[in-house]
């Protein structure tokens, strides 16, 4: 988490497989779509109230019951600014195996799982600040002409900015 | 346990009864501390040295009883020793040498009660005092942090007991469930004493204080469970339930909007998927499957800055 400066190209994933197929579960956030290795995902299930925890951060919605596990739900769309985070019958939560934790997070919808080609991976262009640092982004690719982010996911969601994981776990 | 009693010069006489007593295993790493530190205690202080129980007219060899149980959902631990039990005299002196008030005719157990204060024992204080009080408070915040009672009774020159209530699992809890602000939350039972409804002109903010309320003839602290957690929607609840709760000897009045209901909650770890919160001690799963959590009282209390100690004369 602590690199900075250039960033060569991405990093390969130690779940590359035959011919450096890498596998991405893809799903859409405002605008744009993302895609995140597939091997982090448990499962994807509609989006229910869930409990919310007063005093934490607005992108945490609240903790669900997940099969009598205690999950906390993350909203992507409000970390990332995104207008319009509404919810209906078509918002998604992905539920994932990060950091040996179980947390669900928000999306507009989910779209596809595609194979991509190690090389068809670009590197990111690097920005000043944003809304979210481009050290969460492992590259980008073009799929039917469309731009898909890929995203580490678990970095993400265990940055210090996240407030998920306590800052000194013991 | 034989390393200490020869250091102190002591013949000790160990007995366990109901070792055969099953307990959550979260539970033993936890209640081991606290209980070695009983045993510790009651062969340093309790116990005289071979000479002076001779003296007393008893046999050179002190005895340790350590007896379990399981009462209800409750898993009782004795220790109790037949030494020379608590000074009421010297208690008292250190009391008083600490600023807290205690009539001198108070019974035993009001005096007894004393060595538990945070700050009443330390090492050198209580070693020279004779009393068993070497982080006591300690031991009783942490047998209350399990869900559980501690108690003390004790004969001058007839010994010592201990007794350490624990629930016998730490998953199970009684609970009271509480609504603030359309949401609903879990107290322990444990930490409440009554609750009661809020008189219209019975909260009476004190200047630069925060608010009191009288409840018999005492003025306890208010804490607006919905400003500590302020629900989601914005709304600031109707704060017409008062729940009276003690926690680490302190009590307070926590307003909520009502109270919805009695039951078992099975505990659940917050942490495990994310984080500890400040306030909340875990979650539960209600009924309908949704998840409530649960108060972490004595944080709460704490946190508030509203301590009111000494509060002995409402128990």
């Amino acid at each position: 988490m602590q690199q900075h400066g250039y960033r060569a190209s991405w990093q390969p994933d130690q779940a590359a497989t035959k011919a450096d197929l890498r596998e991405f579960l893809t799903f859409r956030l405002g605008a744009e779509s993302y895609g995140i290795a597939i091997l982090k995902v448990q499962e994807i299930r509609g989006y229910e109230q869930p409990t919310a925890i007063a005093n934490a951060p607005a992108f945490i919605k609240g903790v669900i019951n997940l099969r009598g596990v205690i999950v906390p739900i993350l909203d992507l769309r409000v970390k990332f600014q995104l207008p319009m985070a509404k919810y209906d019958e078509f918002t998604v939560v992905i539920i994932l195996n990060v950091a040996a934790r179980v947390v669900g997070v928000v999306v507009d919808s989910v779209s596809d799982v595609l194979s991509l080609p190690a090389e068809e991976i670009r590197p990111t262009p690097e920005f000043a600040s944003t809304t979210f640092d481009t050290r969460y982004i492992t590259g980008l690719a073009t799929v039917d002409e469309n731009l898909l982010i890929l995203l580490d996911i678990e970095k993400l969601l265990t940055g210090a900015d996240m407030a998920l994981v306590d800052s000194a776990v013991h | 346990m034989h390393e200490l009693s020869e250091r102190l010069g002591k013949q000790v006489d160990l007995r366990f009864t109901g070792e055969a007593t099953e307990l959550d295993r979260g539970l033993i790493e936890k209640i081991s501390d606290p209980l070695t530190h009983l045993v510790r205690n009651a062969v340093d202080h309790g116990l005289e040295t071979p000479e002076a129980r001779r003296a007393a007219g008893k046999p050179d060899t002190g005895s340790l009883r350590l007896k379990a149980s399981q009462r209800g959902g409750n898993m009782v631990i004795e220790v109790s020793d037949d030494g020379r039990g608590l000074d009421r005299a010297k208690i008292l002196a250190r009391a008083a040498a600490h600023g807290i008030a205690v009539a001198p005719d108070a019974d035993d157990q009001t005096v007894w009660q004393l060595i538990f204060e945070a700050g009443f024992s330390t090492a050198d204080e209580v070693t020279e005092v004779s009393g068993r009080g070497v982080g006591m408070d300690v031991v009783r915040r942490n047998i209350l942090a399990l869900g559980g009672a501690i108690d003390l009774q004790s004969r001058p020159g007839q010994g010592t007991t201990v007794t350490v209530s624990v629930p016998l699992t730490l998953a199970i809890m009684e609970a009271m469930t509480v609504g603030i602000g359309g949401q609903v939350y879990v107290l322990p039972l444990a930490t409440v004493v009554e609750s009661l409804s809020v008189e219209a002109g019975a909260l009476h903010a004190l200047p630069g204080q925060g608010d009191t309320l009288r409840v018999r003839d005492d003025y306890l602290p208010v804490i607006h469970l919905a400003r500590v957690f302020p629900p989601p929607d914005g709304t600031t609840g109707t704060g017409a339930i008062a729940v009276i709760v003690e926690a680490d000897g302190t009590y307070a009045a926590l307003l909520v909007d009502e109270l919805v209901g009695q039951q078992q909650v099975v505990v659940k770890s917050l942490e495990a998927n994310f984080r500890r919160v400040p306030g909340l001690s875990g979650a539960t799963v209600m009924g309908d499957g949704s998840v409530a959590l649960i108060l972490d009282v004595s944080h709460i209390v704490r946190r508030s800055g509203s301590r009111r100690e000494a509060q002995r004369q409402m128990a």
